[in-house]
């Protein structure tokens, strides 16, 4: 058996049999390391190292904490208040509102999961509480999850922009269409249902309007602080995560006054556990691809990628699969570090400009985070409901085939990605 | 929640170390980066160390943070197959997780020492630190989640012991 199959088998076993994915590509790539010869044992922490060694990098603990100081400090609750209120007249409003929330909020903690998690445990109980059916609470939330990993600041483009060697203020700007377009397509959705269901409104006065509005304000300019830093040239991703970190403290602590000083300890300790979730297979994948690249693995995908793939269509259709059926089994976050540097080259060679198809992939990856049998925002949402799985898959149906179709529109029309990052000079 | 009370498990020495440590190195962070815009824009100099100073700590971030997701079993991981065993069958696979996870650990940890050692006379360009220093990180981080893979397999058989059998 060859030192590839042999590490292939590694990884997969290992994933398998339910160890942490990093310890399994960390194992593959020992393997492999081992059987070139004990001497090579030393690469396991070279690769690793070198895989970490990157300043943007640093920007993955920094928009965590600071999407944490948020939730904590009240920023988040004020922004959801003014969502609330927007939609309050709208029928199924709660719909909506889980839907803005989780854009607005998510993609800063590395894992869709845990957005859904976080956000679905404050909306679902209040829609059970507002009588709206249980599938449709779970269905909107999963479907949430599923959206805002496009928008910047997500963990998801900046991990591929280092890993692909992509400029990450390009992949910033061209996630957003796509972003936006999913929202709106995932509201019209909801709003649609809601209506033919005949769920409740709510409408609020125009005093409470103008308290509430002028209460946000300071929330609302954290957005803009991150986004317009980063668009005008004043602040790299990085730069423009510290910023976000301090305004965050700054209006927790003195303006909002619901964070307390010595509460900060315990975030960073929460920011540094979940940045070493991501880190850590970072690392290791780094050094699997090196072992990989070494053995000429890359090659060998792509010459099977290019016998099977005699068109830009059919390319794209064999890496989508790809990515569902990992989606199906797994966060999709190791699979884009391990894969995307491997895709990215061929991707060209096929004519797609690298963002574009890292877009698509991205999109992709949201469809895996609500389809069965491990869409894990779909069974963390049904779990939060207290409903059967299989309800919420029926009632997350029409949402996933949305996603669908917007996901063959951002492929078939480059110009929904491409547009804002050429607008701006960061890409030709 | 985060402003809720510690549990017995997270005031044990091990979780308290990398609970501190990993205050340190996050404030250290925030502090390069933001020195490194403040620079530039409130008393107009560059300074050129912050990043390389930033780059040093995010070795140490990713390690201490695997501590800490291994005590918190946090890590990304997949129980598709694992979550549909039961009784001695599952008991076996649990050990067998902790027994490969440990085992690659103590490698990786070996792996990160011979590295150390062979960066040893390396110095950062800018600061001039060894960088045997920001490697260490790798030996310590292995050492600390061989530590708590164990103590979650221990303290997963002796709920399971405490539990009754499933029908």
């Amino acid at each position: 058996m060859n030192r590839q199959v042999l590490s292939l088998l590694v990884l997969f076993g290992g994933i398998f049999l339910g160890v942490d994915v990093a310890v399994a590509i960390g194992a593959a790539a020992l393997v492999g390391f081992l059987l070139l010869g004990s001497e090579f044992t030393m690469l396991l922490a070279d690769k690793f190292a070198e895989g970490l060694d990157s300043f943007p990098f640093l920007a993955i603990p920094l928009f965590i904490l600071a999407g944490k100081i948020m939730t904590r400090g009240g920023i988040a609750r004020h922004l959801v208040q003014v969502l609330l209120l927007a939609m309050g007249g709208v029928p199924g409003g709660m719909g909506p509102l889980t839907m803005l929330s989780t854009f607005v909020l998510s993609g800063v903690c590395g894992s869709a999961s845990a957005d859904t998690a976080a956000i679905g445990a404050v909306t679902i109980p209040e829609m059970r509480r507002r009588n709206y059916p249980m599938p449709f609470a779970a269905a909107v939330t999963a479907a949430a999850g599923a959206t805002g990993h496009l928008l910047p600041p997500s963990i998801d483009l900046i991990v591929v922009g280092v890993v692909a060697n992509l400029s990450i203020g390009a992949l910033f700007l061209a996630g957003i269409i796509p972003a936006l377009l999913n929202l709106v397509s995932m509201i019209a959705l909801s709003l649609a249902i809601a209506i033919y269901r005949r769920m409740p409104a709510e409408r609020e006065s125009r005093e409470r309007w103008k308290q509430t509005l002028l209460n946000s304000l300071p929330a609302l300019v954290m957005p803009v602080i991150i986004l317009g830093g980063i668009r005008a040239g004043l602040f790299t991703p990085t730069e423009a995560a510290c910023v976000a970190v301090v305004y965050g403290a700054l209006v927790s602590l003195f303006v909002y006054g619901e964070l307390r000083v010595r509460e900060l300890p315990t975030l960073m300790v929460e920011a540094c556990q979940a940045t070493g979730a991501v880190l850590f297979v970072l690392g290791m994948a780094n050094a699997l691809s090196f072992l990989f690249s070494f053995e000429q693995v890359p090659q060998a995908i792509s010459a099977f990628i290019r016998v099977h793939a005699t068109s830009t269509f059919e390319f794209l259709l064999i890496v989508n699969v790809i990515f569902l059926g990992v989606g199906m089994v797994m966060d999709a976050l190791p699979a884009l570090i391990v894969l995307m540097p491997i895709l990215v080259p061929l991707a060209e060679r096929f004519g797609l400009n690298p963002i574009h198809f890292s877009v698509i992939v991205l999109a992709n990856v949201g469809l895996s985070f609500i389809h069965p049998p491990a869409g894990l925002c779909l069974y963390i949402s049904a779990a939060i409901a207290r409903i059967d799985i299989w309800r919420a898959t029926k009632a997350i149906v029409p949402f996933f085939l949305a996603l669908l179709a917007l996901l063959v529109a951002i492929a078939a029309i480059p110009e929904l990605t491409l547009w804002l990052p050429r607008r701006y000079g960061l890409i030709r | 929640m985060s402003s809720d009370p510690p549990t017995e498990e997270q005031r044990t020495a091990p979780n308290r170390l990398a609970q501190v440590s990993a205050t340190i190195l996050m404030s250290a962070s925030v502090l390069c980066v933001a020195l490194q815009v403040l620079s530039r824009y409130v008393i107009h100099l560059q300074i050129t160390w912050t990043e390389e100073a930033a780059r040093l700590l995010i070795v140490w971030i990713a390690g201490l943070g695997a501590v800490l997701s291994a005590a918190g079993d946090s890590h990304f991981r997949t129980n598709l197959i694992v979550s549909r065993l039961r009784g001695r069958t599952r008991h076996l696979a649990d050990w067998a997780v902790t027994l490969v996870s440990t085992a690659f650990c103590l490698m990786f940890g070996y792996a990160g020492v011979r590295f150390c050692i062979g960066l040893s006379d390396d110095v950062s360009p800018i600061l001039s630190v060894p960088y045997s220093v920001p490697m260490a990180a790798i030996p310590l981080c292995a050492i600390g989640m061989v530590v708590f893979f164990i103590r979650r397999a221990l303290a997963s058989q002796s709920a399971s012991r405490r539990a009754p059998e499933p029908d």
